[in-house]
């Protein structure tokens, strides 16, 4: 009958067939998925890494478990306290969706509209690409979880003020397009943005005005009064006041290793930094650091003179 | 004789109505005297205590260039793949010499004048003293690797090494 013999070992070799098939194809996007996934990651810990390892966030003189907040940071503004960014659903950032958090980086609101303070650098952060930003969320979910409430700020008035802030943010800041110069080659291309936006070098290293807005004209040329009240260098290539006499392997192994030209040792911020940052960046990626800074226009502030 | 020239002495004084008197301001004399000596040895001390730890500010901060200088010389090679491989032996022995210094660069009272040096040395010496030693013994590893020739495990010695001045600069040495 046409219902007999042969057909039946053709159907039943190629059903097992097509199931093996099926599962080897199922493995394998797994596979793929979960390597995806996991690129995902460690591009976002290279992210992670290439903005100074977010120290802020991280209470290490008191042993504060990582990324869990607690960490003062003195200002003239008043004392900050770094906020969890661990995957806490309560207490840290783990309800957070895509958009609250690229909201969060680049336009300094929290998802319950809150307006950050600029000691959280959403204003170098805005340039970083969503999808580097993404990454980053991908790798700051895959942290372990802490719980630990947030410690309020403790700001002179009116900086504690949200509508001060509502104000801060429409008069005294404005975002601004990043500014690529493709006329320039990639290294110094890829240098401008890490300085700027990823490593956000000029947070530290620029002065700021009375309002707290970074002083634009005199872009790394060194602030007194940095976060801490540490000082800040010069970081143009001024000779005398900045690091003119520093060539670019002295900047890209410093950033690597906080070891000065002059075989003195880096303090403070900047060693957090480059401990919990910098130092994992490619040489390739600390050279065009390097590239990009010694192109600057060199700008005379001379910080240890009283 | 001389009790008796005393005795004279006396009589005379007291003819004359004078005995408190004398030994009043004899007595004011000596304290004068006394005062003025304690304070001029109290100057004359402070002066000599300022310089000695002026000197010896002066001489730390000397030798601790003089370590920044060899670990500068050092990274200048490796970073620039300059031809003076046999150098880095030298540079890291006398690192080493240097670091067996350290200890007695920071005598008690020498806290005080132009110097970055916290009291925090004085106040908490042990922790100082491991600081210390940290450094001596990372030093005299890198004075080893650097013997072995082995120019990568050097590279990272030279690391290892220098955050042992960061982990006592951070405790102990003020910020510019
Ligand atoms: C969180 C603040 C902060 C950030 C971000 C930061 N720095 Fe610094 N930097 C400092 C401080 C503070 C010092 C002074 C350290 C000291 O006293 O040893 C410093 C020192 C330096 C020096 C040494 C200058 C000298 O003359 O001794 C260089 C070079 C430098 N930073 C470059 C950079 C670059 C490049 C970036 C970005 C990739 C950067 N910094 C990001 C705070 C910061
Ligand atoms: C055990 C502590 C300790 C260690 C280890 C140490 N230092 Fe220092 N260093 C100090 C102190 C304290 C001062 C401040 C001295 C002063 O001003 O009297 C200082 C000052 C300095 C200075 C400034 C000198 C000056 O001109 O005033 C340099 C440079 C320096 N150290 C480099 C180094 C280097 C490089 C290393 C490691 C290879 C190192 N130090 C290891 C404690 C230490």
């Amino acid at each position: 009958m046409w219902w007999q013999p042969q057909a039946l070992p053709v159907k039943n070799k190629l059903i097992p067939a097509l199931c093996r098939l099926g599962f080897w194809l199922c493995l394998f996007l797994i596979i793929v998925n979960q390597a995806a996934g996991q690129s995902l990651i460690d591009t976002g810990k290279y992210i992670f890494h290439a903005s100074g390892g977010c120290s802020c966030h991280t209470d290490t003189k008191n042993d504060g478990a990582f990324l869990a907040g607690g960490k003062p940071i003195k200002t003239p503004f008043g004392t900050f306290y770094g906020t969890n960014i661990t995957p806490d659903p309560e207490t840290g950032i783990g309800k957070w969706s895509d958009d609250d958090f690229i909201h969060a980086m680049t336009k300094g609101l929290s998802p319950e509209g809150n307006h950050y303070f600029p000691v959280f650098p959403y204003t170098s952060f805005q340039w970083i690409t969503h999808e580097d930003l993404l990454a980053l969320k991908a790798y700051l979910s895959s942290i372990p979880a802490v719980r630990q409430k947030n410690l309020p700020h403790d700001l002179i008035l009116p900086f504690g003020r949200q509508a001060a802030m509502i104000v801060w943010k429409n008069v005294v800041w404005s975002p601004q397009p990043f500014i690529s110069k493709p006329e320039k080659s990639e290294s110094w291309n890829r240098g401008n943005y890490i300085t700027q936006a990823l490593a956000h070098c000029g947070e530290c290293h620029t002065p700021r005005n009375l309002l707290g807005a970074l002083k634009t004209d005199m872009h790394f040329s060194g602030s007194k009064e940095g976060p801490e009240g540490e000082l800040a260098p010069n970081i143009t290539p001024d000779i005398n006041t900045g690091i003119g006499d520093w060539s670019k392997v002295d900047i890209s192994y410093f950033l690597e290793t906080g070891i000065k030209p002059d075989g003195d040792d880096t303090q403070g911020l900047m060693l957090e930094v480059i401990e919990h940052g910098y130092q994992h960046l490619r040489q390739e990626d600390l050279d065009s650091i390097a590239e990009y800074l010694l192109s600057l226009p060199p700008i005379i502030n001379d910080l240890k003179a009283e | 004789m001389f009790t008796l020239s005393i005795g004279r002495q006396q009589q005379i004084n007291a003819l004359a109505g004078k005995t408190l008197d004398k030994e009043e301001s004899n007595m004011r004399n000596t304290i004068i005297i006394t005062a003025a000596s304690i304070m001029l040895l109290v100057i004359f001390y402070g002066e000599s205590s300022f310089a000695d730890s002026h000197g010896i500010i002066k001489y730390r901060q000397n030798v601790m260039k003089s370590t920044a200088g060899h670990m500068g010389a050092i990274v200048s090679i490796l970073k620039n793949s300059l031809p003076m491989q046999a150098h880095v032996a030298d540079h890291a022995r006398s690192m080493m010499q240097n670091s067996k210094m350290t200890l007695s660069m920071f005598p008690k009272g020498s806290g005080e004048g132009r110097t970055k040096a916290k009291q925090e040395i004085w106040g908490n010496w042990s922790k100082f003293e491991s600081a210390a030693k940290a450094f001596e013994r990372e030093s005299a590893k890198l004075a080893e690797v650097a013997e072995s020739g082995d120019m990568e495990a050097f590279a990272k010695q030279v690391r290892t090494t220098a955050k042992t001045c960061g982990g006592c600069h951070k405790h102990f040495r003020e910020r510019d």
